[in-house]
């Protein structure tokens, strides 16, 4: 078995693990069905929009699925290491012939293959309700269910980065939830910028830069502002990912339990 | 000529523990200096804070040491062909509740380097070996200290490393697993394997090493051989008494 092989091996018997252990805990289910209250509730919005029904479950369904897969991705990528690291599991697995790299792109890998999986679920509820409710659903459905994961897998990286600097779980959980919002309102940043200038625009750059631009992957901003040119998000979320990556291995080689 | 399997050279370790505004160092081990042969059982010994779990935290390559030199079969403790020779049993060892103990073995084989199906081949014969083959099919959530400890040694032993380090082996267990596991670090010796372990029972360290090292202060206060609790009339117990009562006063 080449060296590459067996790493790529390592890496997914790490990510499989992770998930297998996500789906056997009480937490995963809890935000599942916290999605599946949410989606109902915009089933009742929906009702009381009238005319606007259609749009109504459509928008703030996608934004329910979104919020609940954030808050359980946030909190699991938070959570992962350190419960590895309270219960000395973690020593099983670097004892071994096993790099760290390794052991944080499979634990990476884990959080991913579980937000997939709990979004694909959320959203097969979503897609039910509307077609009971008799709705078409539009291609661009898909797409944005697909670019708010690229911003969940994104998020879920910067919360075990922040893990790997903060003390505690909660404070990852904080901080994880103020880059989401602030990463929502980089347009609004920039903007800002016109209005500075020295030390305070220098700063305020390099924040814009760390910063990920979460406007980039709206769908329906992507459609009117470039006609639907897909690439521009698709390859800043494969870059930021790659850089997050490398940021969270760059901190975990140094650690010690 | 004798393999030196362990070799310690002045190794130095600091923790940093974080503070208000800096970090603030606290020294764990001060020029620690020791070599393990092959196939000896050497023992570590010493108080809460004296160094033990550092040391073999060190030997595992789960934290690095600040100054001095390690060297495990003559390579660092980093080096992964290195870490597959070694078992490694941490204290207490803990294992997902929801995988049963044949699931457990088949993730840390494959992570050791095994394919699955030398791990499912080795499987019933490691569990008989730890006590565990009536237990096969219970989930781990449903094991008890003594138990999760057998299948601590089991994933240790999988790979057939030629080098054990164990972290307070027999922690908390009753007298009946407590002589069954040693009989099995005993056996394992008689088969070539090296062995190293900490722990706080100096009545099993002096029932299975040949040499005991005690720790003090994250110094090596003395080397203990066999022959000095066995034939000059005084316990291990006695020895190290006298060794850390000093450092108590």
């Amino acid at each position: 078995m080449t060296d590459m092989t067996r790493r790529f091996k390592n890496v997914l018997n790490i990510g499989f693990n992770s998930l297998a252990e996500y789906l056997h805990s009480k937490v995963a289910a809890f935000f599942f069905i916290f999605a599946a209250l949410l989606i109902y509730v915009s089933l009742l919005l929906g009702v009381m929009a009238v005319d606007q029904e259609k749009r109504t479950l459509i928008d703030f369904g996608l934004a329910m699925s979104e919020l609940s897969i954030f808050a359980f991705a946030i909190f699991w990528a938070s959570m992962t290491i350190q419960k590895e690291m309270d219960t000395k599991t973690i020593y099983l697995i670097l004892s071994r012939p096993v790099r760290r790299a390794d052991y944080i792109a499979g634990k990476l890998l884990g959080i991913y293959l579980t937000t997939a999986v709990v979004y694909l679920a959320v959203s097969a509820i979503h897609l039910s309700l509307l077609f009971l409710k008799g709705h078409s659903v539009p291609g661009i459905y898909f797409t944005a269910v697909l670019f708010s994961y690229f911003k969940i897998v994104i998020i879920s990286s910067i919360a075990m980065l922040i893990t790997s600097f903060t003390t505690s779980s909660f404070s990852s959980v904080l901080i994880s939830v103020m880059v989401w919002i602030l990463g929502h309102f980089t347009s609004e940043m920039k903007y800002l910028l016109d209005k500075l200038a020295g030390v305070k625009l220098y700063a305020l750059k390099f924040f814009l830069f760390l910063t990920p631009n979460f406007q980039l992957f709206n769908v329906k901003d992507v459609l009117s502002s470039s006609g639907g040119d897909f690439l521009k998000p698709a390859l800043y979320f494969v870059s930021y990912v790659t850089a997050l990556y490398f940021a969270n291995v760059f901190v975990f080689r140094k650690k010690e339990f | 000529m004798t393999e030196k399997v362990l070799d310690f050279d002045s190794a130095v370790k600091v923790y940093k523990k974080p503070g208000f505004f800096k970090s603030r160092p606290s020294p764990a081990l001060n020029g620690v200096s020791f070599s393990i042969e092959k196939a000896e059982i050497v023992g570590l010994l010493g108080l809460n804070g004296a160094g033990k779990t550092t040391i073999i935290k060190l030997v595992c390559g789960l934290i690095k040491a600040n100054g001095g030199n390690i060297k495990i079969f003559g390579k660092s403790p980093d080096d992964l062909e290195v870490k597959g020779r070694i078992g490694y049993l941490p204290e207490l060892p803990y294992f997902y509740p929801y995988l049963s103990p044949a699931d457990a073995l088949l993730y840390y084989g494959r992570l050791s380097g095994l394919s699955p199906e030398t791990v499912k081949t080795a499987i019933p014969s490691i569990l008989r070996k730890v006590g565990l083959e009536k237990h096969t099919n219970r989930r781990c959530a449903e094991f008890s200290k003594g138990m999760l400890q057998r299948l601590g040694i089991a994933q240790a032993l999988l790979h057939n490393p030629e080098f054990l380090v164990m972290d307070e082996p027999v922690s908390g267990l009753d007298p009946i697993a407590i002589k069954d596991i040693r009989d099995l670090i005993i056996s394992l010796n008689s088969e070539g394997k090296t062995i190293f372990l900490s722990s706080h029972s100096i009545s099993e360290l002096e029932k299975v090493c040949g040499r005991v090292i005690i720790l003090s202060g994250g110094r090596i206060h003395s080397v203990v051989q066999r022959e000095k609790w066995s034939d000059s009339g005084k316990s291990l117990e006695e020895i190290f008494v006298a060794a850390v009562t000093p450092d108590l006063n």
